[in-house]
């Protein structure tokens, strides 16, 4: 995990766009937050230039 | 002969002399040798070969491998891997360049192959020099590189090379060596069994560095071959050693100067000719999967074509290169090679240089410095797959 961040990071890429958790089945709520809260940091982040980039082509 | 001496050998063909006595005193099984297979289209092409006949030892090509390395996808580590089934079932004495036994430490991790049976006899590295650059500039000054016998770096600024015997030096070029080995503070790998290196000019010595590299020399009778001990370091290396550190920090400061957004734009630059070949793949000499995922979509892509499916791209280079990097970079074990054989010259090298540098400055972990040491990716799973591997 800490690899990916390092490429992206080596790349230009945010490495805030990628992001690994774990939870129990149990724990549907906490899953609930952390997909709000990595939705939510994505849109701020805007699209990927990757996308942008490939768009453009 | 003791540990940690470096002892005088003598002209290069010494060396082979030694390789033959390991043959036959039967301290090894086999050697891997070098040939070029054709000699009059592609005469500064090496290919290696392995001979298990001493007497077949005889093509004196020592001088070009120096300088040349194998060409195009071979390796040393490379055609052990994949030719003689990781030296696992015999054992074999190999020359190889640093980072050839850097590429053992990794393949040894991951059990591809045996460490134990390999002799290995490291160079203390010269740089790679281009061939295909070397040809033009020995077209340029009207010479035939078939009649070239061998070639030596006896300065910094300048190369010798042989013509029979005849005698001629050459000014280096700014970009006859890669570019990699401009960047490559390992020349001298203290991982092998025993180090050799051209001290002077036609002058060579060696310098046993393990207990496998000094009980394997005492076994064979060496008169006349290995001679005094001298202290002398080589002073050449050093000075490329120091030259080549500094060259790689000012890199990774201007990298680490750009913005993002820069680094994006010159890495999207760089990389968005890639053509999806795979020779960096075939070349590489740690990337050992029969079955390489990145391949079979690479083809399964094609066969869509080939069919007329119209969306027929599902995976296209962006992807094809960051599932690469993904991959390897913690094997990653800088040999430059990936650069070497791209059809369009993609330096890719350089980013996981890059993506090397930051992982030993966050984990402390260098792809082949330690057969002991586990990446901080997937080392635990490694060693938990081994322990029941080995059971």
């Amino acid at each position: 995990m800490g690899i990916i961040k390092l490429i992206l990071e080596a790349i230009g890429l945010s490495p805030d766009r990628v992001l690994f958790d774990n939870c129990s089945s149990a724990e549907g709520s906490k899953i609930a937050g952390i997909v709000r809260e990595m939705t939510a940091k994505l849109k701020e982040l805007g699209p990927s230039p990757l996308k942008i980039q490939s768009e453009k082509e | 002969m003791e540990l940690n001496k470096t002892y005088k050998v003598g002209p290069r063909t010494n060396i082979m002399e030694l390789m033959k006595l390991f043959l036959k005193n039967e301290v090894v099984d086999s050697v891997v040798w070098f040939t070029i297979k054709k000699k009059e289209k592609k005469p500064l092409s090496l290919s290696p070969v392995e001979v298990t006949d001493p007497d077949e030892l005889k093509d004196d090509l020592l001088g070009l491998y120096s300088l040349f390395n194998f060409s195009r996808m071979d390796t040393t580590a490379n055609f052990v891997r994949d030719e003689l089934n990781g030296a696992k079932d015999k054992k074999v004495a190999v020359i190889a360049k640093p980072c050839d036994v850097r590429a053992f430490i990794e393949l040894q991790k991951v059990r591809q192959v045996n460490l134990n049976n390999l002799l290995i006899l490291s160079l203390e590295c010269p740089e790679t020099i281009d061939t295909g650059k070397l040809k033009k500039l020995l077209k340029k000054k009207k010479i035939d590189p078939v009649e070239l016998t061998n070639i030596c770096r006896p300065t910094m600024n300048s190369i010798m090379i042989e013509l029979g015997s005849d005698e001629k030096t050459i000014e280096m070029e700014d970009d006859l060596i890669y570019i990699n080995c401009t960047r490559c503070p390992r020349k001298i790998d203290m991982n092998a069994d025993i180090n050799i290196g051209e001290r002077e000019k036609g002058i060579w010595a060696i310098h046993i560095v393990s207990e496998k590299g000094k009980e394997a020399v005492d076994k064979v009778p060496t008169d006349g071959i290995i001679s005094e001990p001298i202290d002398t370091e080589n002073e050449l290396i050093n000075k490329l050693i120091d030259i080549s550190q500094k060259k790689r920090t000012a890199d990774f400061e201007k990298l680490d100067e750009m913005s993002r957004e820069e680094r994006f734009k010159l890495f999207y630059d760089t990389f968005s000719k890639c053509r999806k070949c795979g020779s960096c793949i075939r070349a590489c000499p740690v990337c050992f999967c029969k079955d390489c995922d990145v391949q079979r979509k690479r083809k399964e892509d094609i066969k869509r074509k080939k069919a007329g499916i119209e969306d027929w791209e599902t995976f296209d280079n962006i992807l094809y290169i960051l599932t690469k990097m993904g991959h390897m970079c913690d094997t990653c074990i800088e040999c430059g090679k990936c650069s070497q054989v791209c059809p369009v010259n993609i330096p890719s090298a350089n980013t996981y240089r890059y993506i090397n540098d930051k992982i030993q400055k966050k984990y402390d972990y260098v792809a082949g410095r330690n057969v002991d040491e586990t990446s901080p990716r997937s080392g635990n799973e490694i060693k938990k797959l081994l322990a029941v591997l080995e059971k």
